[in-house]
């Protein structure tokens, strides 16, 4: 006979892996219908949602018709190549504007840094959302609605940004600066040639993050831009629900391509990640 | 070479002259974008709550308080902060309580664990508007999935986010499960931090496992709580992006937040004065708030 301590280990496990399951499920049944719908001829999208049977999980005839329409009734590969274009120079934009001011605050003392730096961490409380509308006026003062630089440039210096860098930063032992430094380095020297090779990771980790949130971003898009040249994804998959008809093959094709891309980003640099939230905490 | 290495090395003031210069250098592209495209539209909005600004008007004049009696006068506005407040009210327990109970979930490292880890967060790297999309259809009255399993288990179907009662519990458990991994990921370190010995001291003692929690986890993790209460008090006041793609505040003005009243007022009715003013006061609000809950967490400190 086992001993009852050692069965009643085993329901334990055994329970707890059954809930782990059974809110995975929850959690990930969206997109795991959202890929089937998207497979489904366009009449069918709805049709097995009632009764619950097999089919409501799995399309029964899969097609490619919905991506079909996706690419060839709308510019959605224009919308995508906007994104890219917009995430990527964006990204690359906030971490060299941003990683230099890191290391200045990581480093180089003058007179009133620190009380600088205390003032541009307290800008972090402001919420986007209360300055849309001014930063709208002043956007469009410039001229600059319906350019890539109203979806570029007002975002790419970030206090967030900056203190992830920074804390990274501080933990790089200066005798590796210190031997630059007596080599001639200048500030540029050491910061590129030094302090930048050694903060690939925090970079990646920020880089990462950012290229999301502008993969995700849609209500200063949505704002700054109205012709459809510029549009991006996220605004894209919006406007197609938007008319009185609900484009429903479009929306869910759509969406499926715009999820594909960061959840594999995510897959693939998950612990880079999970770093940069931990960091800092502010995520969201 | 070794003569200008040395001269150098011998004023260390002009050294100290150009590090000064290059350090304002290197922090300029920052410090600009951040004063010309965060503290100018903060300043801006100030000015313009204090202004007439019609953007298909050609000149703006000053009108002292006027938006801000219109805003307060106006029923709508209060009807948008009370359908924030709500919603904050129940967001916060929730997203609390879940993330808790999920990091407690996930914490013990098993066979798989990470996968469970990763799957309960991956809502939260996908996007708003696409989240948006899914649960509007599950929640569809006639062919959601919600109604479809309601229905199979013997229940009356729900109207979900067609209905004035229900639009804003449908949005806060949409809301829960899109965010939930944050709060989850942050507790999980909080949980982490805590020593095993004390849970080994504790059941040598012959404490039972709710007691340790009780006694253990619960005190030690009331910093990491109060955080995640004040993340997610900001987050819900901030609610914009559902609203705009499923309900566009209706039915009945149920789910009109104060962002969404921001962005109507401003972009659809082009009435900037009004729509600054509200982005004052929201701006205002959340500064309140926030540091309402950092005294708090300052004051448990010393405790």
């Amino acid at each position: 006979m086992r001993p009852p301590g050692i069965l009643r280990r085993k329901v334990q496990v055994s329970l707890k892996y059954a809930v782990l399951i059974a809110v995975a499920l929850l959690f990930l049944f969206p997109y795991f219908w959202m890929f089937g719908a998207s497979l489904r001829p366009i009449q069918e999208i709805f049709a097995d949602v009632y009764p619950l049977s097999w089919k409501t999980f799995f399309p029964g005839h899969f097609t490619l018709a919905n991506y079909q329409n996706l690419f060839t009734k709308e510019p959605f590969s224009r919308y995508l190549l906007n994104t890219l274009f917009v995430a990527g120079t964006a990204t690359g934009l906030d971490l060299f504007v941003n990683s230099l001011a890191a290391y200045v605050f990581a480093r180089i003392s003058f007179p009133g840094r620190d009380v600088l730096f205390i003032g541009l961490l307290a800008t972090l409380i402001i919420p986007f959302e209360a300055i849309m509308v001014p930063l709208y006026l002043i956007v469009r003062s410039f001229g600059w609605i319906d350019t890539y630089l109203a979806l570029i440039v007002p975002s790419a210096a970030r206090i967030f940004s900056i203190f992830l860098l920074r804390q990274f930063m501080l933990g790089i032992p200066r005798e590796l600066e210190d031997a630059a430094r007596i080599d001639g380095c200048s500030h540029w020297g050491i910061y590129r040639h030094v302090i930048l090779p050694l903060s690939v990771p925090a970079l990646i980790s920020l880089g990462i993050l950012t290229f999301q949130e502008h993969w995700d971003s849609f209500t200063w898009p949505l704002i700054a831009t109205n012709r459809q040249q510029y549009r991006l994804v996220q605004v894209a998959i919006a406007t197609f629900s938007q008319e009185d008809v609900v484009l429903w093959d479009r929306i869910l094709a759509g969406s499926t391509v715009a999820t594909i891309f960061p959840i594999a980003l995510f897959l693939v640099f998950q612990r880079y990640y999970v770093r940069g939230i931990v960091t800092t905490g502010l995520k969201g | 070479m070794e003569g200008i290495a040395s001269l150098r090395m011998r004023r260390p003031g002009g050294l100290k002259w150009t590090g000064y210069l290059s350090g304002y250098a290197f922090i300029l592209p920052a410090l600009t974008g951040i004063t010309v495209f965060g503290l100018l539209p903060l300043a801006y909005a100030f000015y313009v709550s204090f202004r007439r600004y019609d953007l298909l008007a050609p000149t703006s004049a000053f009108i002292g308080l006027a938006n801000y009696r219109r805003v307060i006068a106006d029923p709508t506005f209060w009807r948008a902060l009370l359908n924030t407040a709500y919603y904050a009210a129940l967001l916060i327990p929730a997203q609390t309580v879940l993330g808790l109970i999920l990091a407690l979930l996930v914490q013990k490292n098993s066979p798989g664990i990470s996968i469970f880890r990763a799957s309960y967060y991956l809502p939260v790297v996908s996007s708003m508007v696409v989240a948006s999309t899914l649960w509007r259809i599950m929640y569809d009255a006639q062919n959601g999935i919600f109604n479809s399993v309601l229905l199979t288990i013997g229940l009356p179907a729900q109207p979900f986010l067609t209905s004035p009662s229900q639009a804003i519990p449908a949005l806060v458990l949409m809301m829960t499960w899109k965010w939930v991994g944050i709060s989850m990921l942050i507790l999980l370190g909080g949980l982490n931090a805590i020593p095993a010995d004390y849970y080994e001291a504790a059941e040598m003692d012959g404490a039972t496992r709710f007691q340790s929690f009780k006694l253990i986890t619960l005190p030690l993790l009331r910093r990491v709580l109060l955080f995640i209460v004040v993340i997610n008090t900001i987050n819900a006041f901030k609610l914009f992006t559902p609203i705009y793609v499923i309900t566009r505040g209706g039915p009945m003005e149920s789910t009109l937040t104060l962002v969404f009243h921001i962005f109507r007022t401003g972009f659809r009715y082009y009435d900037m004065g009004a729509a600054s003013t509200m982005s004052v006061l929201l701006l205002l609000l959340v500064l309140g708030l926030t540091l309402a809950q950092f005294g708090l967490l300052r004051s448990e400190r010393d405790i």
